[in-house]
């Protein structure tokens, strides 16, 4: 169970993760989209999901138990090959729902500074996911 | 390609279908990092109650991106995306499944456009709510 003390806080997420456009091609490929400089919009939820297993697990979440239920991305700026990106969680919400938990989730991702200050105040992208944990 | 000028309320856009199979799959886990053996494994998704292996939700909506991508100028158009993940798209081995896209205009404001799309395979609605907010110029 997520701790109840959480909702409402945002865990600063530390890892910077770099943008390849290696990684952008191979995204584009898998799904036969032609290959450009900015990144397919769902692009962001492959370094969200890491930030999120990492800031979730450790407020408690049954991460081997989870299935995505919804999620919505808010592109202010899309992602492109180079970008040293961070990615902050906030756990919105928690819901009981038969048995399952419900996890409204929101990531807001920003340009990666040397430190906490020189780190960018402004967010790329701001991304919501519903996750549900499911009971058992 | 839509253009500013010829866009109406209700309007129908351009179908287009994709296909899914094991290698995209496995191309698609490889691109992002979700390596969830249900996703490949089909003795792991049948023995968690899985009627054989499925494709991400991400995956289908990456496929809505690429739709939206090519309806308008690009991924660099897209402000907006948003879905519910209502039913997994089923892909047995050796088979080509099929995604058929369609959409429709909600809104118009000035250049910015707000559309509904649906996902359907095996005629089941695999996207829930799909919705997009698009710059077209």
């Amino acid at each position: 169970m997520i701790k109840p003390e959480v909702i409402g806080r945002t865990l600063r997420g530390e890892q910077v993760f770099t943008i390849t456009k290696d990684s952008i091609a191979a995204f584009s490929n898998a799904i036969g989209q032609l290959n450009s400089e900015v990144a397919p919009p769902t692009y962001a939820f492959t370094i969200i999901i890491t930030a999120f297993e990492s800031s979730l697990k450790s407020s408690g979440m049954n991460w081997d138990r989870m299935v995505h239920g919804d999620q919505k991305f808010e592109i202010i700026q899309p992602l492109q090959g180079g970008d040293r990106l961070r990615v902050d969680t906030t756990i919105e919400n928690l819901r009981l729902v038969a048995g399952n938990e419900l996890v409204s989730v929101r990531a807001d991702i920003y340009r990666a500074g040397d430190n906490e200050e020189s780190s960018s105040q402004e967010v790329l992208i701001r991304a919501w996911s519903t996750l549900v944990v499911r009971g058992g | 390609m839509l253009k500013k000028d010829d866009l109406q309320v209700g309007q129908l856009l351009a179908p287009a279908s994709f296909i899914v199979n094991r290698k995209i799959l496995k191309s698609y886990a490889d691109a992002s990092g979700d390596q969830n053996p249900i996703h490949q494994d089909e003795e792991f998704a049948k023995s968690v109650g899985l009627p054989n292996v499925i494709a991400h939700g991400m995956l289908t909506m990456a496929f809505g991106g690429r739709y939206l991508s090519e309806l308008a100028d690009g991924p660099g158009s897209i402000k907006e995306f948003s879905s519910r993940f209502t039913k997994p798209v089923v892909v047995a081995e050796g088979e080509d499944v099929e995604i058929i896209f369609t959409g429709k205009i909600s809104e118009i404001d000035g250049n910015q456009i707000k559309v509904d799309i649906e996902a359907r395979s095996s005629g089941e609605k695999v996207l829930g709510m799909a919705k997009a907010l698009l710059v077209i110029n």
